[in-house]
């Protein structure tokens, strides 16, 4: 048993930081646009350039593209040396690497084209889902193969980490990929309503929780004590955080469902379980801050140190303000509005941005075995990334505040102070400041870019980093009741990856329909499905990502049902596949646009899509002027009508058939309405499958009075 | 050389700089007189020290010095290298390796010198300085390091070699006896825990729908699997979980005795009970997230009362108070220090009858071993030099020099003290609590039975809350821990003020002493501060020497004083043969042809035949060759101090007596310290004393014996409490209860109130944890108390008594400044 | 316009084993609670595993460990202080002499 020599593989890792650096750079600008959109709406260049279709681009390229890269760095630097092994195999790392770009590229190109579910941070359509599957699993097997032939008997507490990041993603990602395609790009959600409203943000929180969180732990808890050469605050503590957050991390999900239809105590469950989340989020913060103690002055001229630090402090601040707001009450405030966005943001470019950045100028120079290029660059970059930051969220807590307030403003006669476009041409100014900060934090990128590229230059890569370590012999552990061990250390690797592969979907499959197709027995009788021609409109309503900004979720709260009308029962979304009630008030609530006197005429509706501007003073909404032109196309109308049949939706058999023929009778309707308003448009257009749509939003709920409305 | 608990900070490494104050070494961080040892200006304050720099810079180690600031542990020079002789001999090896298989084999030795990061560092990287070593890898909180090596490449004696030569002397200890296995947390207590509490936080979830919308969920077939998820659940925390409970509850049960885990056994079941009765009849929806809360709570209650024990417990390690004394040869000076201060390699004196501290070698003189403390058997052992000699023994003879080899450990000496050849019945541990604890579980479930009656006949629903927190609030453990902990406490306080205690009971029964015997040589007399002159026929140069040689050879005070007075101090050792000691009377012995006989006036009239006149104060008379040549006469100085303790006992209305073995000269002096009601008596025998205490004793009287443990052991034994008072020598009768050190003699009247107060706070204690456990059953007999929390309350209470224990016990002995 | 007739829906019902969770529309509840115990459950092994594992025995000096970077440094300069401990009898086992 002699010391065995073997080598690193840090070519994989160089690849995952490039990855990262471009991707970086690239999901940044797409945000810095879609901000300036939101103040110059003329930046909405042609239909493939809107905010509608670019913020889903952003959000999925920085988590999965930049986030997703940065924590496979991570992974696959420390991973080999904690267990002083090479990766398990380097065509599975090489497959893990092209699969992931492969599917970024994919995203990049299927989302401006319009091709999405419509499931925030879910959006991409189900071969990406697939292959996602496919990725996931590959990376899964390769870090479970390494960790079983580790020649390093403890698992440091960031294998840890990665392990539950790698088996919690991947239930996560089948039990949001439950979608029934209908051609060979699209899809919809088996759940509908309430019920899809609570599976994506079970999904959505343990998302964050999951891929930006618990990895990023893992990275802090190994390249921290690596940049500060001192050991962890406290190990003992790490475990205790580790194992208190994965007990608790996965119930937190309903808190972004308070005050909706969702019903109280899955509510209530949410609030409990966030805000116990507070304690393990901060022991992990505290223990990271505290290895530095003492050694502060180190910080001072340390830009490793310093970008890991604002990073710790930013997941404090986050993790903080995180279950403060899943209180009800500041959630009834906070809900909607971009106090939302400025949390999402401090978490975001903080914690991730930030520690991602101190790992990059940290590996680099080591595998290229040479300096940083220029540390005064670095230092920049740090005080850019930093100030920018602050230029984004100050401005963005500020325009939260605005934003809610106005909303609930009341005259003392009782009427509504502020009517919505008023609050939305008061945020101007704060968007402006707030792409001010993304430009900040851009150019912060950019420098680094040049710094690393100046770095990569100057050295060359050590592909096969030389190292020796004695194999880890089962000699003296002669543990009596070794049995079941013995036989999962001696099956190979694969078939547990399969049998857990194999459960899990087997389960998915067979159990998921069984309770879904006959549960939607709809509560509220007058609710009806959606015509053919309205749910062709619904699906350009999710085409063009409509839900980023508008919201149908009206909240039990005088404010809301004063200004929007009958607040939203869970009986009118049975038959929503996906369901649309959106998290983001830029736009106003359209839960209730067909009724009441919200119900605008026909042309109102034309005139408005053509030019929003036109009809609504300082709108900032896009043009879909396009969809005057484009012709509907209803070649999957009938595929459509079949997949919500089998998804429970109550359409008579064979109405497929003649599904397209009573579509263009109520589209002549429409086109006839919109000729009395001396407009003239062939009933085939776009538009009128989406003013039909905007018509029947909140409709059924008044239909007939006597209608019985038990939630 | 930094020694800091935790690793330590590191600041930027010193590049060695030159500062204006001496240059610090590189290595070990000392001052070096110059910097004429230097490597590329990196100062070294020796050899040693540039040689392990050397040796780790070859094998590129220098990470070392820049993990943590000056790390290295001073080189101490040269060191013999036969003094890792032993390790070579197959016995000894097989004794210490754990595993051997022909290629490869695996050690693990204690190193107390690990303190910092670069330690770690260094053990760690050991397989670069020497092939011969496959892997090794140090576990920082036991300071010990698990070696694997090569034997074709490397044997043991030269790993251990290299671990001294780099600093880390490993710390063996021949006699594993001694070395307890340190102890691993029981991993079944933590399995236990783990699933309650994950079974416990998932139950309340799935209840959440049951507390919130108050029982209509408003969907169908929700409540009723969320209720069997509930069950599925609860079955691993009854069958695994709450295990300990009832087979703890089922042992005490064999042997007919109610222990305290009866009582929770019984609510538990209870309540699991219950709830399944509902769950599966559908009639409710069970009380299993109070169930499992129940046993949850339970078992971190009991693992935080094991942690409190633990921070609490006097591990009776009083190495830093044992009050024994050594002298230590350095470089010929006899230097006389506590025992606590021994360290390996130190060169000791032992006179006659003086306890070996330490496993240490023979180094000269002959050596007679009396084991019968360690082992029973008085044969006296021969040892030749060179030899190993293990602590414990006794030395019958002349003075020998002995080197340490290993850490002098107080706790086994105790622990010899303790066995039962010496542990008389009188003082043996027994509390007064003890028959309580078996009426309290009695007592418990008849209230139990009571309040089970009682809202049978009112509310029936109220039943279960009210019995099963009755059973689970009581706490008697709080019973049997007041009196422990507090003595615990005692003993550790009275060890600090050098009075050390054999045990607990020996507190109990100073607090009921009202009578107190003295001796006078010894006890009330000082002896290194009193005056030696000489009467009789001049000495001539090579007489004194001789004398002053077998003086120095015995204890006993007298000829202490005498053999520090007279002769020069730093002649080479003389020989001393056939050497022969009469315990407290006399001792004989030729010196270089001189035979010289040295003793009490009765001792040398034996061979002198009437040639003494009787003599007034204490003397000490020398013949040679059978002629009286003279005596000496020490005027002995008493304890300062000594008349306010008299005052202040007398003052406590204890009677006071004196016993003492020597001539009444110093009569009216003592009269007048003692007061005219003291009966003093002298030229008491050993014999006499003992039979002065029992007639005391007769007298329903607890009597305090104070003396010396030289000639009155057999009083000491037969008195109620026997206090040994010792100058810092090395002997030690294990026939007393307590040995004092000298100085602190005055504060008697301190230790015996403060003996006092300790009986008054465990009575408190008792009283408080009886009125805890009125209380705690009077909310739960009204079902006011939920059960869940009365599992929280438990442990508190009993934390709280604890706790209350050690902060009233140091809180009074801070009043008695002790 | 178009009037659906909610009779005819239930008429394609398969049969359903969990019949108590056919009629409520939160049934998507079961799905979510039935995976987060799935992996809190997997998450207890995985915790039992490492308790026996033994991975808890010693819980400070890992996090000093990870310092320690074991890649072999090939020397680049030649190091002149080679051979002063060669005649050392402790460090070299070749030339032992004793």
């Amino acid at each position: 048993m002699q010391v065995e020599k073997f080598n690193y593989d840090n070519r994989i890792v160089k690849n995952f930081a490039f990855a990262t650096i471009l991707w970086g750079a690239v999901g940044m600008l797409v945000g810095l646009i879609i901000a300036l959109q939101l103040v110059f709406p003329v930046l909405n260049i042609t239909q493939y350039g809107s905010f509608g279709r670019l913020r889903p681009l952003h959000t999925n390229a920085v988590i999965f593209a930049f986030v997703g890269n940065g924590l496979f760095m991570g992974v696959y630097y420390s991973l080999q040396r904690l267990c002083k092994t090479r990766m398990f195999s380097d065509k599975l790392s090489n497959i893990h690497f092209w699969g992931w770009q492969l599917i970024i590229v994919a995203a990049a190109i299927t989302l401006p084209i319009g091709l999405t579910q419509g499931a925030e941070y879910a959006e991409l359509i189900w071969p990406i889902d697939l292959a996602i599957t496919v990725i996931w699993v590959i990376f899964g097997w390769n870090m479970f193969g390494t960790i079983i032939k580790r020649r390093e008997k403890h698992l440091y507490v960031a294998i840890w980490f990665y392990i539950a990041t790698f088996v919690t993603v991947a239930v996560l990602h089948l039990v949001r990929s439950g979608e029934l395609p209908y051609t060979w790009l699209e899809s919809y959600s088996w759940y509908s309503g309430v019920q899809d409203a609570l599976v994506q943000w079970w999904y959505g929180h343990n998302a964050v929780a999951f891929f930006l969180t618990t990895p990023y732990l893992g990275l802090m808890y190994y390249f921290m004590p690596k940049a500060a050469n001192r050991p962890v605050y406290s190990y003992r503590l790490s475990i205790i955080h580790f194992w208190s957050l994965i007990f608790l991390y996965i119930w937190a999900g309903p808190h972004h469902l308070l005050y909706t239809a969702l019903p109280n105590w899955a509510q209530s469950l949410g609030v409990v379980f966030s805000f116990m989340l507070l304690f393990p989020s901060w022991g992990g913060m505290i223990n990271g801050l505290l290895t530095l103690r003492g050694a502060w002055d180190r910080v001072r001229d340390d830009v490793i140190l310093k970008f890991m630090v604002v990073a710790v402090t930013a997941y404090g601040m986050a993790t903080f303000e995180g279950p403060m707001l899943s209180l009800k009450s500041v959630s009834a405030i906070a809900h909607y509005t971009d106090w939302i966005v400025a949390h999402v943001h401090v978490g975001a470019l903080g914690w991730n941005g930030m520690l991602t950045f101190g790992v990059l100028y940290w590996i680099i120079p080591r595998i290229y075995k040479t300096e940083l290029y220029s540390k005064k660059l670095a230092n920049n970059h740090f005080w850019l990334g930093t100030l920018g930051i602050l230029f984004y969220a100050i401005p963005m807590y500020w325009a939260g505040f605005t934003q809610s307030s106005m909303w609930k403003q009341f005259t003392e006669a009782g009427q509504l102070k502020y009517t919505f476009l008023e609050t939305v041409t008061y945020m101007k100014p704060f968007y402006a400041m707030r792409s001010l900060g993304g430009t900040l934090y851009l150019v912060g990128v950019l420098i680094m870019v040049y710094n690393i590229v100046k770095t990569v230059k100057a050295g060359s890569l050590v592909a096969n980093e030389p190292a020796e370590a004695a194999p880890l012999e089962k000699v003296y552990v002669p543990h009596t009741g070794e049995h079941w061990h013995r036989w999962i250390e001696r099956k190979p690797v694969q078939m547990l990856i399969i049998s857990l592969i194999v459960i899990l979907i087997g389960g998915a499959i067979e159990m998921i329909p069984t309770f879904l197709i006959e549960s939607n027995v709809p509560t509220i009788s007058s609710v009806k499905p959606y015509t053919p021609l309205e749910l062709e409109g619904r699906d350009l309503y999710i085409r063009e990502g409509c839900y980023n900004c508008h919201s149908q979720m009206i909240r039990p709260f005088r404010s809301e049902t004063e200004r929007y009308g009958e607040y939203s029962k869970a009986g009118e979304f049975v038959y929503d596949h996906p369901f649309q009630w959106g998290s983001k008030r830029t736009g106003p609530d359209l839960a209730r646009e067909g009724t009441g006197n919200l119900k605008k005429s026909d042309g109102w509706h034309f005139r408005h899509f053509r030019e929003p501007s036109s009809m609504s003073e300082g709108s900032i909404m896009p043009a879909y002027a396009f969809m005057l032109e484009n012709d509907l196309d209803t070649s999957s109308t009938a595929a459509k009508v079949r997949a919500m049949r089998t998804l429970g939706v109550p359409y008579d058999q064979g109405y497929e058939y003649h599904a397209v023929a009573d579509m263009l009778v109520q589209a002549k309707g429409i086109s006839d309405n919109l000729i009395t308003d001396s407009i003239r448009i062939s009933p085939r257009k776009e538009v009128i499958a989406l003013i039909a749509y905007m018509q029947r939003m909140g409709t059924d709920i008044s239909k007939n009075k006597t209608a019985t409305t038990n939630k | 050389m930094m020694l800091t608990g935790n690793p330590a900070i590191n600041k930027s490494p010193v590049s060695g700089k030159k500062s204006i104050a001496k240059p610090i070494c590189y290595h070990c961080g000392d001052e070096c007189q110059d910097n004429s040892i230097a490597i590329e200006e990196k100062p070294f304050c020796c050899n040693g020290c540039k040689q392990v720099y050397m040796l780790l810079n070859e094998h590129n180690l220098c990470n070392y010095y820049n993990l943590d600031n000056t790390p290295g542990i001073k080189a101490k020079g040269k060191f013999v290298s036969d003094r890792f002789a032993y390790l070579d001999d197959e016995s000894i090896i097989n004794k210490l390796i754990q595993f051997n298989s022909g290629t490869q084999v695996n050690v693990v030795f204690q190193l107390p010198q690990i303190h910092c990061s670069s330690c770690i560092f260094l053990l760690e990287n050991l397989h670069r300085i020497n092939e011969g070593i496959i892997t090794s890898q140090s576990n920082f909180q036991k300071k010990e390091v698990f070696i694997s090596y090569n034997p074709n490449l490397i044997t043991l004696r030269k790993v251990v070699e290299l671990l001294a030569f780099v600093g880390y002397e490993p710390s063996i200890s021949l006699q594993d006896a001694t070395v307890k296995k340190p102890v691993t947390y029981n991993r079944q207590q933590i399995y236990k825990i783990g699933i309650a509490g994950f079974c416990f936080s998932n139950i309340m979830m799935l209840s959440f729908p049951e507390y919130f919308s108050g029982g209509n969920v408003g969907v169908l077939g929700l409540k009723e699997t969320f209720s069997w998820i509930i069950l599925g659940l609860s079955l691993p925390v009854l069958f695994y979980s709450a295990s300990g409970f009832f087979s703890s509850a089922w042992k005490g049960l064999r042997q007919n005795f109610l222990n305290i885990d009866a009582p929770i056994a019984l609510a538990i079941v209870v309540t699991f009970g219950r709830s399944y009765y509902e769950i599966i009849g559908g009639s409710g929806a069970g009380y299993l997230d109070s169930a499992t809360g129940i046993v949850f709570f339970m078992l971190i209650g009991r693992w935080f009362q094991n942690k409190t024990y633990d921070s609490f417990s006097f591990d009776r390690d009083y190495r830093s108070y044992f009050p024994l004394g050594v002298t230590v040869l350095q470089n010929g000076i006899e230097k006389n220090i506590p025992v606590t201060q021994l360290q390996k390699g130190n060169r000791i004196l032992l006179r006659n009858e003086e306890m070996i501290p330490a496993d240490s070698i023979l180094i000269n003189g002959s050596a007679s071993i009396d084991y019968s403390f360690v082992s029973g058997e008085n044969a006296p052992v021969k040892k030749l030099t060179g030899e190993l000699i293990y602590a414990g023994g006794k030395q019958c003879g002349s003075a020998i020099v002995l080197e340490i080899i290993k850490e002098p450990s107080q706790s086994y000496i105790t622990q010899l003290w303790n066995n039962d050849t010496f542990l008389n019945k009188k003082n043996a541990e027994k509390s007064f609590i003890h028959p309580w604890s078996r009426y309290f579980t009695l007592s418990l479930f008849a209230v139990a039975i009571s309040t089970l009656i009682f809202w049978w006949m009112y509310d029936t629903a109220k039943i279960l809350p009210a019995v099963s927190s009755v059973l689970i609030v009581a706490c008697p453990c709080s019973l049997l821990l007041a009196a422990t902990f507090t003595y615990g406490n005692m003993l550790r306080i009275y060890g600090k003020n050098k009075l050390y205690l054999k045990n607990a009971g020996v507190i109990e029964s100073m607090a009921k002493v009202d009578t107190i015997v003295f001796d006078k040589t010894g006890t009330l007399t000082q002896t290194h501060e009193s005056q030696v002159s000489y009467e009789g026929t001049p000495l001539t140069q090579a007489e004194s020497d001789a004398i002053s040689c077998i003086a120095r050879q015995s204890s006993h005070p007298l000829s202490k004083i005498i053999g520090t007075s007279i002769g020069n101090r730093n002649q080479t050792p003389m020989i001393v043969e056939n050497f022969k000691e009469y315990s407290g009377r006399g001792i004989e012995a030729t010196v270089d042809g001189i035979e010289i006989k040295m003793g009490s006036s009765e001792f040398v009239n034996q061979f002198a035949k009437g040639q003494i006149t009787y003599d007034n104060g204490t003397h000490v008379h020398i013949m040679r060759n059978n002629v009286h040549l003279g005596r000496f006469k020490v005027s002995s100085q008493y304890r300062v101090g000594l008349n306010e303790v008299v005052k202040s006992l007398q003052h406590k209305n204890f009677s006071l007596n004196l016993l003492s073995g020597d001539n009444d000269s110093e009569k009216k002096n003592l009269e007048k310290l003692f007061g005219q009601d003291t009966s003093v008596l002298f030229n008491q025998s050993p014999q006499q004393k003992l039979d002065f205490i029992q007639s005391l004793q007769q007298q329903q009287k607890n009597v305090l014996m104070l003396g010396d443990g030289l000639n009155d052991a057999g009083a000491l034994m037969q008195s109620n409490v026997g206090i040994a008072v010792s100058d810092n020598t090395a002997r030690f009768s294990p026939a007393c209860d307590a040995i004092l050190d000298g100085e602190k003699v005055q504060k008697l009247h301190q230790f015996l109130s403060y003996a006092r107060a300790g009986k008054h706070i465990v009575t408190i204690i008792f009283v408080i944890s009886i009125i805890y456990n009125i209380v705690g059953l009077s909310f739960a007999v009204q079902a006011k108390l939920s059960p869940m929390v009365a599992a929280i309350l438990m442990p508190v209470s009993s934390i709280t008594i604890v706790s209350l224990a050690t902060l009233l016990s140091s809180y009074s002995a801070r009043m008695k400044d002790l | 316009m178009f009037c659906f007739d909610n009779a005819q829906h239930n008429k394609i019902s398969s049969i359903i084993l969990l019949s108590p969770i056919k009629t409520n529309p939160l049934s998507a509840l079961f799905l979510l609670i039935g995976f987060s115990i799935l992996i809190a459950g997997s998450f207890l092994a995985a915790f039992l595993w490492s308790v026996k594992n033994g991975q808890y025995d010693d819980d400070y000096t890992p996090s000093v460990r990870i310092l320690f970077d074991d890649t072999i440094i090939i020397p680049q300069k030649p190091k002149k202080v080679k051979n002063i401990l060669a005649n050392n009898p402790i460090t070299n086992t070749e030339n032992q002499k004793n």
